[in-house]
Order: structure tokens, then C-alpha cells, then sequence
């Protein structure tokens, strides 16, 4: 379906601006306790703006102040229903994103964008758009638009069918209309308005896919050019596993920071991060080695290297080689170290592998059979994707490399011959190495398709073939959001759901596939379970589907105190493993 | 014990102005914390620590420091995730803004002597063989004015401060190019020896350069030969002086008297005397990796970043040169690889 060329529908954008007056009012203010420091203030203009059918506009921002500013970042919200729910697959971009400074009076423009999925239901929506500086919004934007249906024959009637028996939360139903012209013929083509009452009790796309959040009666409205119809449908709690986040066992790391980690067998190997500044501190150049043979995490080994940041480990799937990343050497040469595990709890060194290629420094790594795909860091054709010919371990070679265009990789994930990138500004990056799809090897890799999302930077992703979807995080941008795209087809991937969390962004996740469980990690907000079966529509956290959370070691900040710091999980051999950064290795029973 | 490594302070914080912006300071950047730190140069006590850090819980790798001539601005490289120049106001040390440099590995900043435009190098090393980038950028408003590709992984991108040409070291091109300070267009290019490494392996390897304060003089460090060489801006070949081992950073005294060289292997400073082209002491700094240096307005004392080990944090080390033998006045704690060091005038 088109949105707007098509005869029948239109898309009418209103754009309403405002300084947001938490910070817009007087800008050298002063007190009982003396002068303070002035206020920035930043204002868009102008009002309002009308756009009519086109998807892009130009509004403009002003340093009101005496003060400069900057960076200014301009950080679109999500498209919502206007009481709220948020509309999968829609964004509002502004270009630039950033503003580098804004001296007093200056201005810029800033040119907005609307991306809207093909089957966005007919109706009124809006967006924001915020100037944060410091990550403190100075000024905000609203954003009103409409879909709307403009001509078309007259309808008579409206028949809407769907599930006649109760269904749950989260499940999501096809809902059809059956639109009937005044002499009762069918209608060829008709264009249906489609609509939640409450509209915060569901999601309905223009399609008609409907997933319900409340429970009891939702009704679903349906309208056809002066004709409607409404639909009641019978909504039951979802059927999750019921349960707990037990705490078993803690391997505690105070001196060092902890990174990623992985266990295998009855091993499990962990990263180190920075320096940490504490009594007995030490810097990220470790590997540490845990035994879990007894269940409780007992330190076996370590394995000391030239880093000061040790990100990430992964261990082959045979068990056999691991490998270990670089950032921050001594001798600058950074790379990787691959590792002999023929006696898992004390792992031996084969080489350390360093290259031009690899001085940024390799951030992240994945092993899939004869080869290794690092991440190197950097903003330039110089940096992002190597791919590690492993075949000899103790001489691996370079065979191919690959760059996204902008921004930066932070992180590749490998399976079934295709390699998801999340490349920060530029988005979800799809490659196949192997699968066959655009002909790719890891020798030759070639790029299957991409989802930007405007103001998503996407730092992680994992892939569940199953399924068809791709789970993506943004550890900054605060609400912290999982996004889930429909990767069925991988040439052109659509965001289909998400996952909300006020305060906490997320990191790193682990998807038991075999019972469609979700681990997520929020930093300081610990882990979650999401039951993530069936098809996914619209915002989880509102369909039931929150199983349990763990906050084993509540309180402080990441980095700054000793408390909860949640980095990633594993699901492994009925246990949940916890990296967290400040605390060291948790030990969790899924209990459901 | 490790001081600081990443305690991330509050200073920055647009509302936590602080008022004592008018005394001379010392600005470090700090690699692995993602912090500048401002230090007190007379003491050595850390005054501040600065968070340039815009993905908490990634590595983002301040690397180059610059201040103002006037002293009431500094500016700050990151070199790792997306490179930037970062604007900070000296009072309060409050970030006024950050411009992405869509550069590989953004290292030295430097100013020109009006203070309206910022040079700094793309020091790539993962291309030996391919050129790397040398950008101005406007700083009142933070805009990239000019790019060029020029050689190999430059370092650094000084102003001659009589001329206002941009010499570039090119550390793996054994190269010295010159730019005209506006379009930054090649004006001349000369080798640091007539016996060059090949491009990508450098057998000198020129990292780090000073002008004497007439333009007449080019200091070159040469990293793999032990050794400061000096040029006329044609290239023409003045003399060599020997330092310690692998010389890092150079500056130089207002009078153009001094040089000092911060040796990165062996952990020391070399005092250097222009006139003689003779180096006058090496001061053992103790502390690994020394890096970076700068000298105060007077050329009387030298600070050297010292980036530490991947075992012990880096230090700052302050050097009295004085007419006699150059004595350590304080060294302290700054945690994980500092790398850049300005000093800035008292704001009047």
C-alpha cells in the first residue's frame, strides 16, 4: 500500500514547536547564594508548520542565550499514537543529528524527515523531536500528522471478522473487513481505517494485524468511507512460564571491571574493562578463567595480555579455540590472542595475532567454523569488519574486510551465512558470508540489506533464524529500547517490535531459543526474562510477556560504584550466567 | 594503587561553574578514563577531572589537548569510536560543543596563533601505505574549513608561529610536509633523510614537531632514530641532537631556547639547548611510556604524560629546567595512559 500516492490517502503533517520551559527562562539568574551560571536556552522555530502530503519539512533552532552550546543533539521520540503507543517501524529523523556549538543568536536549520512502515492504519499520530545538550533536553518539538483517507467510492458497509474465541495478550491476530459499496457489492481496493477503543488497550496496523495489550474487552473499529463496524474481542492474560531470577552462586571481581564472557562445558572464561581505580585496582588485561565443575564459580586461571580493555571472548563451537580481544596495549599493536582449550580451565596460548588492520584495536568477536569475525574500532574504510581465516590457528591471515560507510562497527553476530553488523548510526547492516543469498563467503562478503533507525544506535543484535527476527539494543539513548525486526526477508528488514525501559538502556542479550526466552541486560536495572514466542507486534513490556527480573546486587551507577552493573547473560546448561561490570560473575536458576 | 583511573567527576557539569578559571593550568587528557583532568602546575594537584565521554561504558580515547593563546578556551581530541574535537570553555571547564571529525584516529590538535582555526592529524596506522587526512576547523563555530589527504599516518599538524604554514610529520612516510594554514595546499614536502624507509616502514619515523618562535627552525622528533633533527621550512638540513630513546613529543621555550623531548623507551627527558644543538641533561622521569610534553609560559618547567603499563597507571611529571640541572618538582597519579598535555595562562 502507498501512503500518499496512491489516490485514496493522504498524509497531512502539522509541526508544533516550542522551547521546552524547564530551561527557557531567564538565562543569568542569581539568588541568596550569588550569581549562578548562566542557562543556555534554545528555542525551534518557527510554531508551527504545515506539510501537507510531503514526508519532510525544515524547522530551524536558536541559541536564545547569552551562553554557548554544544554539542546539540537533536534526538527524535518515537511515532505515537496520540495517547501514547508507539508505532513500530515509524521514525522521525533531523539532519543534521548533532549540531557541533551554537554561540548566542546563532541558528540553524534542521532539516525532518518522517519514515513510515507500508502498513501504518489510517489515523492521527505524533512525534517529538528534543535539543539535549549533556543528555538534558533544552528544547522540544512537537510533531502531529495524519493519515487519512481522501476518496475513494462510498462504502455501505463494514463487516469486520476475527477470533471468536478469547485470545491473550501478545498474540497477534489477522483481522479482516469486509467493505460493501451501497448496493452491496464488494469493494475492490478498499481503504479501511483501522482502530484500537482504547486505543492504549492494543495495536492495529493498517492491515489489520491487531495485538492486544489489555486484558477483558478491546474493541477494534474499522471504517470505510462513512461506513464502520466494530469488533469486541475477548482478551485473557498470556500464558507465560511463571517464576524467578534465583541467585546461586556470585564470582566476585572488585578489582578489575568485567566485560563479556562466555561459558562452555564446565568452564566459564570472563573479560576485564579499563583501569579501576580502587585499593589493589588493576587494569582490563585480564582473561580469567572460572571453573563451574562444583556449580559455584571457582577461579581456575587467568590468562594476562597486553590490553587494557580485554572486551570480549568467544569460544568455538567444538570447544577447542578461543579468542580474546585487544584495545589499549602497551605496544599499541592491539588485535587478538587465540587460545588452545584442549585443558578448558587452563587455557594456553597459541599466538597473538596483530596487524596494521587491527592497531584501533578489536572490540568484538565472533567464531564460525574455519573463521573469526573481529571488530575493529574506527570510522573509516580502514576499520569495522576483518574476517580471521582460523583454519591454522597459530598463523591466522586476513581474507576479507568490510566498512558500513559512516559511523563506526560495534559488534557482529554469525549464523546460518549471514552476518548481522550493528553499526552505530548507520544502523543494522546484514552481510551474507556464506548463506547464498547475494552469492557472499566469508572470503567475499556481500551486503544483503540494512535498517537505519533514525536516532538508534544500534550497539548489539542477535539473530534467531527460527523466528525470522533480529533483536537489536542502543545502550545509550535513554528510554532504553529493544527493537525487534522481522528479518524473514533479509534484503529488507522492518521493525516490528520493542521492548521499553524508563531510566536503563540496554546491552547485551541471549535468546533461549528452544523455549523462546529472552535474557536482556539494562546495566543498572539488572536482567530481564521476555517471553519472546510467537509473532511479535507492537511493545512487549505491555503484553505480559515480563516472565522475571533480577536485580541481584541493586543500587550505584555503572563504573562509578560497586553495585549492579548488568553487561550480559548466557543461558547455559539451565543456568543463567551474569557478566556485570562492577560485581563480577552471577550464577542465576531460571526457576520457571 | 590505581588513582582516579575512572572516577568520573562532576566538573563539566554546565551548573558546577567554578571560579578559579584564572590561574594557570594544566589540562591532560586521559586515554583509557575518557577524561581531561586540570591540574594545578605549581602542586600537581588534580583540580578537576572532565568526562569527554559520549558512550559511557566504551572506550572513547581523549588523545590531543590544546589551549587558546589567550587561555580562555581548550580543546580536546578523541581518537577512538567516532573521532571529534571537543570546545570546552576554560571556566568551569564546561563543554560548549563537539564536532565529529569523520576521521580514523583523530591524534594532535593544535591552534594557530590567532586561536580561529584548529590543525589535527588523522593518525590512521591501519593504512601504512594510504595517505591520512590533515583538517582545519573553525573554532567559533566548530566547522571543518579544509581537508587534505596528505601521507602516510601524520601525527601531528603544527602552525609555524611566524608564517602561519602547517608542517605535518608523517610518521610512516619519513616525510615533513608543508601546507599553506587556509586550504591546507602542499607547499612543500621534503624527507627527514636521504635515506627513507620504504612508505608503510618507516626507518625514522617522524612523529612530533616544534617551530622556533621565528619560523626559521623545524625540530622534527625522529621515534626510531633516537634523535631531534633540525630544518630550515625548505628542508634544508640544520643538525641533529640525540636524545634518549624513542623521542615522543616535542616543545619548545617561548625564547626559542629550549627544547625538551619526552623519550618513550627509556622513561626520561631530554633537555636540549638550540643553540648549541646539544642536549644539556636527560632528566630520568620515573614513570613508563612518557609521551606527551608542554612547557609554561615561561619555558622554566616542563610537564611530561607518562602513559604508564598495562600493570601501573600513568603519571604527569613536572620538570624545573632552571639554569643548572633540570630537578623533578612533583609527579602525579593520572591515571590510565595520559597522552596529551597543555598548560594555559592565567585569564585575566
Amino acid at each position: 500500500m502507498s501512503l500518499i500516492a496512491g489516490p485514496s490517502r493522504a498524509l497531512f503533517v502539522v509541526v508544533l514547536a516550542g522551547s521546552l520551559a524547564a530551561c527557557s527562562g531567564e538565562d543569568t539568574p542569581s539568588g541568596p547564594t550569588g550569581p549562578k551560571a548562566p542557562v543556555p536556552v534554545l528555542s525551534f522555530e518557527p510554531a508551527s508548520l504545515r506539510l501537507g502530503e510531503q514526508r519532510t519539512g525544515t524547522i530551524r533552532i536558536r541559541n536564545a542565550g547569552t551562553v554557548a552550546v554544544g554539542p546539540v543533539e537533536l534526538v527524535p521520540g518515537a511515532v505515537r499514537i496520540p495517547d501514547g503507543e508507539s508505532v513500530p517501524g515509524a521514525g522521525l529523523s533531523a539532519v543534521p543529528a548533532t549540531i557541533a556549538t551554537l554561540n548566542p543568536g546563532d541558528t540553524r536549520d534542521v532539516a525532518l524527515a518522517l519514515t513510515l512502515p507500508d502498513d501504518l492504519a489510517l489515523g492521527d499520530y505524533d512525534a517529538g523531536l528534543e535539543a539535549r545538550v549533556g543528555g538534558e533536553a533544552l528544547a522540544s518539538l512537537g510533531v502531529a500528522f495524519s493519515v487519512a483517507v481522501t476518496g475513494g467510492p462510498a462504502a455501505g458497509s463494514v463487516a469486520v471478522s476475527g477470533p471468536a474465541d478469547p485470545i491473550g495478550q501478545g498474540d497477534v491476530v489477522a483481522l479482516s473487513a469486509d467493505v460493501r459499496d451501497p448496493d452491496g457489492n464488494p469493494v475492490a481496493d478498499p481503504q479501511v481505517s483501522w482502530r484500537v477503543v482504547p486505543s492504549s488497550a492494543g495495536l492495529v496496523t493498517g492491515t489489520g494485524r491487531f495485538v492486544a495489550y489489555d486484558t477483558g474487552a478491546v474493541q477494534v473499529v474499522a471504517e470505510a468511507q462513512g461506513a464502520a463496524d466494530t469488533i469486541t474481542v475477548s482478551v485473557v492474560s498470556r500464558t507465560i512460564p511463571v517464576g524467578q531470577l534465583r541467585t546461586l552462586h556470585t564470582a566476585a571481581v572488585d578489582t578489575r571491571y568485567t566485560s563479556d564472557h562466555w561459558e562452555y562445558g564446565t568452564t566459564a572464561y570472563s573479560g576485564t574493562w579499563s583501569c579501576r581505580g580502587v585499593p589493589g585496582g588493576g587494569c582490563g588485561n585480564a582473561l580469567l578463567v572460572w571453573d563451574l565443575a562444583a556449580g559455584e564459580p571457582v577461579l581456575a586461571d587467568s590468562v594476562i595480555v597486553d590490553a587494557r580493555v580485554v572486551n570480549d571472548i568467544k569460544v568455538s563451537a567444538d570447544g577447542r579455540l578461543g579468542i580474546l580481544t585487544h584495545e589499549h596495549s602497551d605496544d599499541m599493536k592491539n588485535g587478538v590472542t587465540l587460545l588452545d582449550l584442549t585443558d578448558p580451565n587452563h587455557p594456553e596460548v597459541i599466538v597473538r595475532f596483530t596487524a596494521p588492520d587491527l592497531t584501533p584495536g578489536v572490540h568484538n568477536v565472533w567464531i564460525e567454523g574455519d573463521y573469526a569475525f573481529l571488530v575493529v574500532d574506527g570510522t573509516a574504510a580502514s576499520s569495522g569488519l576483518r574476517i580471521l581465516d582460523i583454519r591454522d590457528p597459530s598463523a591466522p591471515v586476513i581474507v576479507a574486510g568490510f566498512y558500513g560507510g559512516s559511523s563506526f562497527l560495534h559488534d557482529v553476530y554469525v549464523r546460518d551465512g549471514l552476518a548481522f553488523l550493528s553499526h552505530w548510526d548507520a544502523g543494522l547492516i546484514i552481510l551474507d558470508v556464506g548463506n547464498g543469498i547475494k552469492g557472499g563467503s566469508p572470503t567475499a562478503p556481500r551486503e544483503v540489506g540494512r535498517l537505519d533507525i533514525p536516532g538508534y544506535w544500534v550497539h548489539n543484535a542477535w539473530y534467531w533464524p527460527e523466528s525470522g527476527y533480529v533483536f537489536l539494543g542502543d545502550e545509550i539513548n535513554l528510554p532504553g529500547r529493544v527493537r525487534i525486526a522481522d528479518v524473514s526477508d533479509p534484503t529488507e528488514p522492518v521493525e516490528v517490535a520493542s521492548i521499553t525501559k524508563n531510566g536503563a538502556a540496554p546491552h547485551n542479550f541471549w535468546i533461549d531459543e528452544q523455549r523462546g526466552i529472552g535474557y536482556f541486560a539494562w546495566y543498572e536495572a539488572g536482567v530481564q526474562a521476555f517471553d519472546v514466542t510467537g509473532d511479535l507486534l507492537g511493545s512487549l513490556e505491555r503484553q505480559g510477556r515480563f516472565i522475571a527480573g533480577s536485580g541481584y546486587a541493586p543500587g550505584g551507577a555503572c563504573v562509578t560504584s560497586s553495585q549492579q552493573c548488568a553487561w550480559a547473560p548466557q543461558y547455559h546448561a539451565g543456568r543463567l550466567y551474569v557478566s556485570d561490570m562492577n560485581t563480577g560473575l552471577w550464577v542465576l536458576e531460571p526457576t520457571f | 594503587m590505581l588513582g582516579g583511573c575512572s572516577d568520573r567527576g562532576s566538573a563539566g557539569d554546565p551548573a558546577a561553574v567554578v571560579t578559579d578559571g584564572a590561574a594557570p593550568a594544566l589540562f591532560v587528557t586521559v586515554a583509557v578514563s575518557d577524561q581531561a583532568l586540570r591540574l594545578d602546575p605549581e602542586t600537581g594537584a588534580v583540580l578537576a577531572r572532565i568526562p569527554i565521554d559520549p558512550r559511557p561504558s566504551e572506550s572513547d580515547e581523549p588523545h590531543g589537548v590544546a589551549t587558546s593563546p589567550a587561555g580562555d578556551y581548550w580543546y580536546a581530541t578523541l581518537a577512538h569510536g567516532q573521532p571529534t574535537l571537543s570546545k570546552f570553555e576554560r571556566e568551569g571547564d564546561r563543554q560548549v560543543g563537539r564536532v565529529s571529525l569523520d576521521a580514523a584516529g583523530a591524534a594532535r590538535v593544535e591552534l594557530d596563533r590567532s586561536g580561529e582555526t584548529a590543525f589535527v592529524a588523522d593518525y590512521d596506522r591501519s593504512r601504512p601505505g594510504e595517505p591520512g587526512e590533515v583538517l582545519a576547523v573553525r573554532t567559533r563555530d566548530l566547522r571543518v574549513t579544509a581537508r587534505n589527504r596528505i601521507c602516510p599516518a601524520p601525527h601531528h599538524a603544527l602552525p609555524d608561529p611566524a608564517s602561519g604554514r602547517v608542517a605535518v610529520a608523517c610518521s610512516l612516510g619519513d616525510e615533513i610536509v608543508l601546507l599553506s594554514a587556509g586550504e591546507l595546499e602542499e607547499v612543500e614536502r621534503f624527507s627527514v633523510d636521504p635515506a627513507p624507509g620504504e612508505v608503510g616502514a618507516p626507518r625514522f619515523k617522524p612523529l612530533n614537531l616544534a617551530w622556533s618562535p621565528d619560523g626559521k627552525r623545524l625540530y622534527v622528533a625522529l621515534h626510531l632514530a633516537d634523535r631531534v633533527r633540525v630544518f630550515d621550512p625548505s628542508g634544508g638540513f640544520i643538525g641533529d641532537v640525540a636524545t634518549g630513546s624513542r623521542p615522543a613529543q616535542l616543545a619548545i621555550s617561548p625564547d626559542g631556547s629550549v627544547l625538551v623531548a619526552a623519550n618513550r623507551a627509556d622513561g626520561t627527558l631530554s633537555v636540549i639547548d638550540t643553540r648549541e644543538l646539544a642536549e644539556r641533561a636527560r632528566v630520568d622521569l620515573a614513570a613508563e611510556h612518557p609521551h606527551g610534553v608542554a612547557l609554561d609560559g615561561e619555558g622554566s618547567t616542563a610537564f611530561v604524560t607518562c602513559e604508564g603499563s598495562t600493570a601501573r597507571p600513568g603519571r604527569t611529571v613536572a620538570v624545573r629546567l632552571g639554569p643548572g640541572r633540570p630537578e623533578i618538582a612533583w609527579s602525579t597519579e593520572t591515571g590510565p595512559v595520559p597522552l596529551g598535555v597543555a598548560w594555559a595562562p592565567a585569564v585575566p
